[in-house]
């Protein structure tokens, strides 16, 4: 007997004849819909491969080879591509992510419930911080202002205008105005800020706009980007959002007499740009670039609704109060759900009769059976440790700190990088059902990253200028591991690793001497994870993985001259990490898999003693790729 | 027209052209053995779906040793039992012995019979004694192969065969009154 009839047994007795003649030459012409359902799932099965280009007809073997490669190709086409997102520089990052809408303030210098009146050169300033919302979109969307085109060069006429420059509210100053905002009254006055008016200190292209804002003596320069939005112009009580990041802003919002708005650009060269808005039925706004080489012509700007002008539609008391000041605020973007969806198209079930539930006892001894695994593979990741100085060591810190600050500046004293790191693991999974399963293996992973140090003042004048080694942050580590190299260093008291006052000390630091120093750690890591599996593919898996990450420090090498290791007293022997994340699995045949995973892990405790004046906790975010063999 | 081996070599070079047309050749009858089992029409063309795909991925299983519309039948066959097994329908079925001895003997009327109303007939059996007059009356299983099959005792395949000629015959005595009324 032969496999199919394992599958599909012949019978071995002998039917009815009245009835089988009865329905032996039957015939019923199925739907078109069951030829189309085949096609698709033949398209879906194996004989196409992993990648639907990818064509198979040459015999089995080389179907295999060719859905290794093209899993190994997609793998590395993800994380190069992942890479890339992450480093790009214009990538919005969380941290750096903010909504900017924008809403209309009372003025003070406002004449409030005269629309048409003039009220002559107000130059208002918009206030941009990272933390606060601005709520523009109201003003259009109570008084029907949708839509304004703004224009560059326009800022001469007459009437209703807004400028967004550099300027304090009230403060302008003739002279100093932005040129082709000839507004009288409309002034830049800071435009002599470095990075306000430093010509190409703006970049902006694309959907892009730069901006300036001056808000006291504090000068920002950034660019807003336009976030999607569906809605765009149609629902007008929803207000639009951009992504302001900031470099150095300043923003100047001028307002005179009934005129079309005019939105003033401070442009990167220095050369004048204004934008004219006009009314339109929704509150998406068309900006045609006045920013010269900085930004592009007929470029889009949603969300941004200023004073309407008075010969296009009237124009509410509690908007001629508000469009005489406009003002920023900046709210942080709540970060997307990733959104997943189930693998391929199921078949919709149309019907489920009302029969009696039970199972069966031949259906369940033919459940499948699941099978523990081994895997063995490797990852590639970001790999940040988040260096910075333990707070709770503040008396010698912010002695150092000040320190640092009477030298001029407020940049921290320690900023960590985003590095990369490679991961080599061997894994055993073990069932535990039909969906759940326990995993845990060994890995070891070697991470490196940099940090910026300030250097020692020190070592400005000395030879030693142009050595790695020279700063704050090597100091402390190599000192704190008892490093021979170190001993030129400031001294410290003995058992008292972190008693370090620099400001006390003649080494002391200077950010003006930033130095760059690498990071190479190196971990072993046994990962206990508890996995969840659907097949929405007999063949695929895609499984959501949980669970705890215990790194076994051995060793990190600093500025490739120190190398701290595990019983130095620097850094913990053990440390945990929370994991989590998405794997999904080809199975080919019943004994081999091969398996794709985006990981998150971040350290629970810092890598770091309690009582080190540095702290790190890890986060790594990366994809993985393993080859399974199951038994 | 291709001759079967022609079609079946075709469909293990996985050429489209060729599981279309053996699918053109065989749907039609498939169809109609899906429809003994399942009574609902779109639950059995989505169990036709299932056996060609069953079909076209085991056909390297498939060595002439049998007529190829005879492993057809049984793909289908198998993959609507699968189906069934999903509802569990089998669960309460009477498990009676002594029913099995009473099994009546063969309806000779059946012939002149047309398809569309035998298959109404059986469609309109319970689930449980659909599947089993099927197997055994149809499709030639023996009591032991159903009880296998699906994963009942013998004597419940037996039970449930008699009932279903009980209620079969019962119908088909009724209908003839009617005819016999109506003339």
């Amino acid at each position: 007997m032969n496999r199919s009839d394992d599958l599909f047994p012949q019978p071995g007795g002998t039917p009815d004849p009245y009835w089988q003649r009865a329905f032996d030459d039957a015939f019923d012409t199925p739907p078109p819909r069951v030829w189309e359902g085949v096609e698709r799932q033949l398209d879906l099965d194996e004989s196409d491969g992993i990648l639907p280009l990818w064509q198979h007809r040459e015999g089995r073997q080389s179907m295999l080879f060719g859905r290794w490669a093209a899993g190994i190709a997609a793998s590395l086409l993800l994380t190069a591509l992942g890479w890339w997102a992450w480093h790009r520089e214009d990538a919005i990052r969380p941290d750096a992510r903010l909504a900017v809408t924008t809403a209309p303030v009372h003025s003070a210098t406002a004449e409030s419930g005269t629309l048409l009146a003039p009220v002559g050169p107000v130059v208002a300033s918009a206030e941009a911080t990272q933390t606060r919302p601005l709520h523009l979109p109201q003003l259009a969307s109570t008084h029907n202002i949708a839509r304004r085109q703004v224009r560059s060069g326009e800022a001469q006429a007459a009437g209703h205008e807004a400028a967004i420059g550099a300027s304090t509210p009230g403060a302008s100053t003739p002279g100093a105005s932005t040129p082709g905002a000839s507004t009288p009254g409309a002034s830049t006055p800071g435009a002599s800020t470095p990075g306000a008016s430093t010509p190409g200190a703006l970049p902006a292209t694309g959907d892009r706009l730069a901006v300036a804002e001056k808000a006291g003596n504090q000068a920002r320069t950034g660019s807003v980007n336009e976030l999607p939005d569906r809605q765009s112009g149609e629902n007008n009580d929803t207000p639009h959002t951009i992504v302001f990041t900031e470099t150095t802003t300043t923003i100047q919002v001028q307002q005179a007499a009934p005129q079309p708005a005019t939105l003033v650009g401070v442009q990167p060269s220095g050369s004048h740009s204004s934008f004219r808005m006009q009314s339109f039925s929704t509150q998406s706004i068309t900006v045609q670039s006045g920013f010269g080489q900085g930004l592009s012509d007929n470029m889009r700007l949603r969300g941004v609704a200023l004073v309407p002008p008075a010969s296009e539609q009237p124009m509410a008391p509690a908007m001629d109060a508000s469009a005489d000041r406009l003002t920023l605020a900046v709210n942080p973007l709540a970060p997307k759900q990733l959104v997943i969806r189930p693998l391929g198209n199921d078949r919709i079930v149309w019907y489920r009769s009302n029969e009696a539930t039970a199972e069966p006892t031949a259906a369940t001894s033919k459940k499948r059976r699941e099978r523990p695994w081994v895997s063995a593979g490797m990852a590639a990741s970001s790999f940040n440790p988040a260096v910075a100085v333990r707070s709770a060591f503040s008396p010698a810190v912010n002695a150092s700190q000040n320190y640092l600050n009477d030298l001029g500046t407020s940049a921290p004293m320690l900023q960590s990088q985003l590095g990369r790191a490679v991961a080599f693991q061997a894994g055993l999974g073990i069932p535990l059902g039909e969906h759940w399963s326990v995993e845990t293996g060994l890995g070891y992973l070697n991470g490196q990253n940099q940090v910026q140090s300030p250097g020692r003042i020190s070592s400005l004048t000395s030879s030693a200028k142009s050595a790695a080694t020279n700063n704050l942050y090597v100091d402390l580590v190599g000192r704190l591991a008892s490093q021979p190299a170190y001993a030129t260093a400031a001294p410290i008291t003995s058992g008292v690793a972190y008693d370090y006052n620099l400001a006390n000390q003649a080494s002391s630091y200077a950010s003006s001497a930033q130095q760059s120093v690498g990071n190479s750690y190196q971990f072993v890591q046994v990962p206990v994870q508890v996995g969840y599996e659907l097949r929405p593919r007999r063949k695929f898996g895609l499984a959501l993985l949980t669970g705890m990450v215990s790194n076994w420090f051995v060793r990190n090498t600093v500025a490739e001259a120190v190398t701290i290791k595990a019983g130095d007293g620097v850094y913990r022997p053990v440390t945990l990490a929370g994991t989590a994340g998405m794997r999904l699995r080809y199975r080919p045949d019943h004994h081999w898999s091969a398996s794709v995973a985006g990981t998150f892990q971040q350290s629970l405790q810092s890598l770091t003693h309690t009582d080190v004046s540095l702290q790190a906790n890890i986060q790594q975010v990366g994809l993985s790729f393993s080859v399974d063999r199951h038994f | 027209m291709l001759d079967e081996r022609t079609l079946v070599d075709g469909c293990r070079q996985q050429d489209r052209l060729s599981q279309r047309l053996l699918y053109e050749r065989f749907a039609g009858k498939l169809f109609a053995v899906c429809k003994r089992y399942i009574k609902d029409p779109d639950e059995a063309a989505d169990v036709l779906q299932d056996s060609f795909v069953k079909v076209f991925r085991h056909i390297d299983q498939f060595r002439f040793e049998c007529p190829l519309e005879a492993w057809l039948k049984r793909v289908a066959i198998n993959t609507a039992l699968k189906h069934l097994r999903k509802n569990k329908p089998f669960e309460h079925m009477t498990d009676v012995d002594e029913l099995a001895n009473m099994l009546p003997q063969a309806d000779e009327s059946l012939p002149s019979l047309n398809y569309q109303y035998l298959l109404n007939l059986v469609q309109e059996l319970p689930t449980g004694c659909r599947t089993v007059f099927n197997l055994y009356a149809i499709e030639g299983y023996t009591h032991p192969e159903i009880a296998a099959l699906l994963g009942i005792s013998e004597g419940t395949s037996k039970s449930q065969f008699f009932r279903a000629r009980g209620l079969l015959q019962q119908k088909l005595t009724d209908d003839q009154s009617i005819r016999n009324e109506s003339f």
